[in-house]
């Protein structure tokens, strides 16, 4: 019954964020301030986890292919597919839910104890418009670009790691990525790119904007964010699998 | 003016606020007084429209504040201003951020004129030249000033404070309480303060309730609060012990 209780409530939480704003240049203005805090200062964790990510697939997938009789470029096909399909878009998006998620969570959930969404409300601003839209906006334009850079920079890794240590060529790994590049297994990493922010964007804010209590509910609604965020992330991955590939 | 006819709240179980009947008037400092836990907040609450009452209504001058549509609602809540115990100012934004939020929100002025109001409402609350300032830089007192500077920039109609000198030490207090009194007068703002402090009653209050476990208990002005015969209020009022022996020493006559 709980769960049906929070589904309730999420849902009309999600119906109030897009009601007609106020002031719409202030809400772009937000839009851009967001966009600034989940993309451009993600940048870095994403950069550095992508080309670790790839560098690592490419030592383990040259370790699993051992025999002569496979050819080199098969690991630069695996590690790009791999990269496309599941490594970018899942593993950047469970480090964003922890990034990202316990932010917003612990952003909204300290303006709820210390009355700041009471201000706003009493102003007659709509306080999930103005603080959950832009963050929900934000994240479904700007995730989804990294992990587009999320792909580039693992496949990237994975071509320096493969040429320093003689794995293979940087020709031979982009020749096996060429052969086996499919269109369509981007637009499947993108859907599930838009589908993982909005689970991250909303369901933190829902955690959030709900928080009763003092710091200490803040920080269990942050913990809450990021774990949900993480369970339907990898719900809906399987989900998204099962029915699009 | 607000009026408030009958209002009752309950939070499942448990009956918060019953039947209550009052009046706030324009110009004047309306008081609502209570111990902890009486249910002066959740009045304060119903009345700004952040909690639903059970039954009964709010009038705010002509309006029904409770029978009105969203939009209607809206529009009520532009001409309140709202000063919270613990300042609710933004933090991320600084001092002049945070009191030209609701002008760049709802008024259709210039940069320029918005820019000029905001330095008139913290010349006025004595915070001039504070513009650049974050909320973490300045003091328990000046936050409640910055906040009454927010609460007014939009000429309100009705101002609703919430503990006003909660956590601030006497002297401030005092200042605080004046600027209520001073801008309550000036603009002719109905102005309704939620206080469990007896001395800003004396100080600033027109006119008193007193609440006492969900019910009013008492209404009147200040001036017959020393005298009244309503045992709930004296204990209230007169709840230390030097107050208790000076009401003593008053009835005896020394």
């Amino acid at each position: 019954m709980r769960f049906f209780y929070h589904f309730g409530r999420y849902l009309l939480l999600l119906r109030q964020m897009f009601r007609r704003p106020e002031n719409v240049r202030m809400y772009w203005d937000e839009l851009f301030r967001q966009m600034v805090a989940i993309g451009v200062s993600s940048l870095g964790i994403v950069t550095i986890i992508s080309v670790f990510m790839g560098a690592v697939t490419t030592v383990q997938t040259a370790y699993q292919l051992i025999s002569g009789l496979v050819a080199k470029t098969v690991i630069g096909a695996i590690v790009a597919d791999s990269s496309i399909l599941e490594l970018a878009p899942t593993i950047t998006s469970l480090v964003l839910a922890g990034k990202i998620g316990s932010s917003i969570a612990s952003e909204i959930g300290t303006m709820r104890v210390t009355e700041q969404i009471d201000a706003l409300e009493i102003m007659g601003v709509n306080a999930p418009g103005y603080i959950i839209a832009p963050k929900v906006l934000a994240a479904i334009t700007t995730i989804p670009m990294l992990i587009i850079l999320s792909i580039a920079m693992s496949i990237g890794g994975g071509i320096f790691v493969g040429e320093a240590t003689g794995i293979l060529s940087s020709q031979q790994f982009i020749e096996g990525a060429r052969s086996s590049f499919r269109g369509y297994n981007v637009f499947f990493s993108m859907t599930k790119a838009f589908t993982f922010a909005f689970i991250i964007s909303s369901v933190s804010a829902y955690q959030g904007f709900y928080t009763t209590g003092g710091s200490l509910e803040v920080g269990q609604s942050s913990t809450r964010a990021v774990v949900y965020s993480c369970i339907l992330i990898l719900l809906s991955d399987y989900l998204l699998a099962q029915l699009l590939l | 003016m607000i009026q408030l006819q009958n209002i009752s709240k309950s939070f499942g179980e448990k009956t918060i606020l019953t039947d209550i009947s009052a009046s706030f008037y324009p110009g004047k400092v309306n008081m609502i007084i209570g111990a902890s836990g009486s249910g002066k907040s959740v009045l304060m609450k119903l009345m700004v429209g952040l909690f639903e009452a059970d039954s009964g209504n709010i009038f705010y001058d002509s309006k029904d504040y409770v029978a009105l549509s969203r939009p209607e609602r809206t529009e009520v809540r532009r001409e309140i201003g709202m000063l919270f115990q613990n300042s609710a100012l933004f933090d991320s934004l600084t001092v002049e951020q945070n009191v030209i939020f609701p002008l760049q929100m709802f008024s259709a002025n210039t940069p320029a004129q918005n820019l000029e109001r905001v330095n008139f409402c913290l010349e006025r609350v004595g915070l001039k030249g504070t513009n650049a300032r974050y909320p973490a830089e300045i003091s328990g007192g000046m936050k409640k000033r910055v906040g009454i500077a927010r609460a007014i920039v939009l000429n309100p109609k009705y101002l609703f404070c919430d503990e006003p000198n909660s956590g601030l030490d006497p002297l401030t207090s005092i200042l605080i309480d004046e600027l209520i009194k001073e801008i309550t007068v000036e603009f002719d703002i109905t102005t309704i303060v939620n206080s469990h402090d007896m001395n800003s009653v004396m100080e600033i209050g027109d006119q008193v309730i007193y609440i006492h476990k969900g019910h009013k208990a008492w209404e009147g002005d200040k001036g017959s609060i020393l005298s009244t015969d309503s045992e709930e209020l004296n204990d209230f009022v007169f709840a230390t012990t030097f107050l208790k022996d000076f009401k003593n020493r008053r009835n005896k006559g020394v």
